[in-house]
């Protein structure tokens, strides 16, 4: 017995399938009337996602640092956003706590990953980032860090990562300008206080190593927990040592301990150490003076004059936020930095974002959101202007301004 | 010798506020049987509520045209209440809320006569990362600079480097505990309260309230965390999460010192203190905690109830 076709089932099954062909093939038509012919238009382009782009943003929302990281991204975007967006598209921003967890925030990146965003914002922490950058790897998403641990960048530790981008120096770039300042200072020995995690000990080397080239010895060098407030007995060794000056590289809350037993404790010798130490965020926890003539390499301090404009936006948007420390910056430009490729591209395309943005220089005069031109080298580091920061009487002032680098060629390009 | 005094010195005025909290531990433990592993949390809300009460501007509802007496426009806002002003408004909040409130939603409902007291010490966990949770949610994940009561003078007395807040820490810490002690050994409601934790069956036959003095206690703990809020806040800043070393360090000092006596968890606390500088000094920062985790270890292998506490049976 032969079996006959079914005529009529035949026939509803292609009608079928001919309507749900037309309706996907009408968004596309739609999509392409809506961005006004798709990409390479200076202006408009086809939306990853209907007529916006995800951005996923995680971050660590019970540090200081990365609640203003958050803020600082929260107006480029809304003011992206009120602008047209970047090429037509619209910002949509997914916004996750990574609770300071590693293991928490690789997890958050792998699901953020399963909705696919154009680019990942965060992390700011290095140990949160060393770890779960290997996911946004994984899916060859653009990740902008604004964490400083010199092996982010390092393609012999990072697994030759082509999608890691800095949103402020690496510890190893930041120790090339500033050592050659601190030396100048007349400084010929140096003893050294630290944080004992991914940020403080990958700080520490960075700085040695330089020292190390600069000629300065490194006598004292001491480690202090996390969280650690009472550092009596650190500074007291540190009142015993023979160097002629002090390098402290921590976070905020031990930057402020350490201030205040240092003040406490009568000791004078020069300080110097990495942005946090002369940070407004820092100067805020410290007791009165403790902060003053602290000596810092920073990549963005909100009171360089460059910010000024900003700034008082800056304040207008966030009304009842703290003031804006390099971290509000360094999420600020960021989006900036993303729009700005993208326009260059013209169109929402990972690979050519990464060959784009790889050995670019992006300017002000094209992007006003950057603030300051900047440079991304081989490896995802950045190159900039930056700032030698002395504080005097509770406020950060500039003492120098350090041209960048310029040496794109050396690093990969 | 001059290094070996000044580390010590430091040591005692951090051991004192870690004697503080473990106190509170140790009477909570006394007089109700809780463990509460919330009690660094009991210890950083009232810095955060402190420096709060402390910025705010009262006004007295008059209009703007009020004159001006004694130099202030007391028809506008009022100076700053101030630090010390607020402490003094706070005391009487935390003897409310985590002193009250706080025994009859949790330690009543939970900890029964003869029972369990392990739902206790998970709903205590369960506190803590809700009052953590809250802060951050509510004041923000920033630290807030909480300056001392005691000033930043400096001295240095035989070339040792003295602060103010370290003797005003240590001073008031012992002034506290010592107050506590003569309060419990020499008043007739003190001594109800020890009897009514050595043996509230007893104490009842006696005609001792024993409920009453439970809830004494609890209000009693809720100064001790406030005065320990006034006094650690300008060295951890009012922050989210100063609790959780606070809670960790106050039970290692409380077990080390002897859960069951105040006077040993007194002694604990001021071991601690010592042990982390001397450990930071003479060996490495690296070791500050692992030390005094390590000598925990150690007693409760050997002496389960701690240096200085008494050894307790329990009829099963």
């Amino acid at each position: 017995m032969t079996k006959r076709p079914c005529w009529s089932k035949l026939a509803v099954v292609l009608v079928a399938g001919a309507l749900v062909v037309s309706a996907c093939g009408g968004d596309d038509g739609d999509d392409d009337e809506a961005s006004g012919g798709g990409g390479g238009d200076d202006t408009t382009a086809e939306c990853p996602d209907g007529d916006s782009v995800l951005m996923a943003m995680p971050y660590e929302a019970n540090q200081p640092a990365g609640e203003n990281w958050r803020l600082g991204i929260e107006m480029a975007v809304s003011e992206i956003n009120e602008a047209g967006g970047i090429l037509g598209c619209e910002i949509e921003l997914d916004a996750q706590d990574t609770q300071t967890d590693p293991d928490v925030s690789r997890q958050v990146v792998a699901d953020q990953v399963e909705d696919d965003p154009f680019v990942f914002l965060g992390t700011v922490l290095s140990s949160n980032t060393i770890v779960n950058m290997v996911e946004a790897q994984r899916a060859e998403i653009p990740m902008f860090v604004g964490a400083e641990a010199p092996a982010i960048t390092d393609r012999d530790e990072n697994g030759d990562n082509d999608f890691i981008y800095r949103a402020s120096f690496g510890v190893d770039t930041a120790s090339d300008k500033f050592v050659s300042y601190i030396a100048d200072q007349g400084v010929e020995s140096i003893d050294v206080i630290y944080k004992n995690d991914e940020f403080g000990a990958g700080g520490r080397d960075a700085y040695v190593a330089a020292f190390d080239e600069a000629g300065i010895d490194v006598g004292l060098d001491i480690q202090v927990q996390p969280d650690q407030t009472d550092q009596s007995a650190e500074v007291t060794q540190l009142a015993g040592g023979d160097g002629d000056a002090i390098f402290v590289f921590m976070t905020e809350i031990e930057t402020a301990a350490f201030l205040d037993e240092y003040q406490s404790q009568g000791l004078d010798k020069p300080l110097y150490g990495g942005d946090v130490l002369s940070a407004a965020s820092t100067i805020a926890l410290v007791q009165p003076g403790a902060a003053d003539g602290t000596t810092t390499h920073a990549g963005l301090n909100a009171s360089a004059p460059v910010f000024a404009e900003w700034k008082e936006a800056y304040a207008e948007f966030h009304p009842d936020a703290d003031p804006p420390d390099h971290n509000s910056i360094k999420g600020y430009t960021i989006v900036h930095v993303v729009k700005e490729t993208v326009e260059q591209i013209g169109e929402f395309d990972n690979s050519k974002f990464s060959d784009t943005l790889h050995c670019a220089t992006l300017t002000v005069d094209d992007e006003p959101g950057l603030l300051l031109d900047v440079s991304y080298d081989g490896n995802g580091d950045i190159d900039r202007e930056s700032y030698i920061v002395s504080v005097v009487n509770g406020v950060g002032e500039i003492v120098e301004t350090v041209p960048p680098l310029d040496n794109l060629d050396e690093r990969g390009c | 010798m001059s290094t070996f005094i000044q580390i010590s010195f430091s040591g005692l005025a951090t051991g004192a506020i870690f004697a503080l909290a473990a106190v509170g531990f140790a009477l909570l433990w006394q007089t109700a049987g809780a463990i509460n592993f919330a009690h660094g949390e009991f210890i950083a809300l009232p810095a955060v509520i402190m420096l709060i009460l402390g910025e705010m501007q009262p006004t007295l509802g008059l209009p703007d045209w009020v004159p001006v007496v004694g130099g202030t426009a007391i028809g506008g806002p009022l100076p700053e209440m101030g630090i010390i002003v607020a402490f003094v408004l706070t005391i009487p909040l935390a003897v409310l809320v985590l002193g009250w409130l706080f025994k009859v939603s949790l330690v009543d409902r939970l900890l029964t006569p003869g029972g369990d007291d392990i739902p206790l010490v998970i709903a205590s966990l369960g506190l803590a990362l809700m009052i953590r949770e809250y802060l951050r949610v509510e004041f923000g994940a920033a630290p807030k600079q909480f300056e001392s009561v005691f000033g930043n003078d400096r001295w240095r007395p035989g070339g040792i480097p003295v602060s103010a807040d370290d003797v005003g820490v240590l001073v008031v810490c012992v002034l506290v505990i010592l107050a506590l002690q003569l309060f419990l050994r020499r008043t007739s409601t003190g001594r109800q309260m020890e009897a009514a934790a050595q043996s509230p069956t007893t104490a009842r036959v006696l005609g001792i309230p024993v409920g009453r003095m439970v809830l004494y206690t609890f209000a009693i703990n809720a100064v001790l965390v406030t005065v320990a809020a006034l006094l650690v806040a300008p060295t951890t800043h009012a922050r989210w999460d100063a609790g959780i070393s606070l809670s960790l360090v106050a039970f290692t000092a409380a077990i080390i010192g002897g859960f069951n006596q105040v006077r040993g968890a007194l002694i604990g606390g001021f071991l601690v203190g010592l042990l982390q500088n001397w450990s930071g000094y003479y060996l490495s920062s690296a070791y500050r905690e692992a030390i005094p985790l390590l000598l925990m270890i150690l007693v409760i292998l050997w002496r389960p109830q701690g240096l200085f506490g008494i050894a307790e049976e329990r009829r099963i």
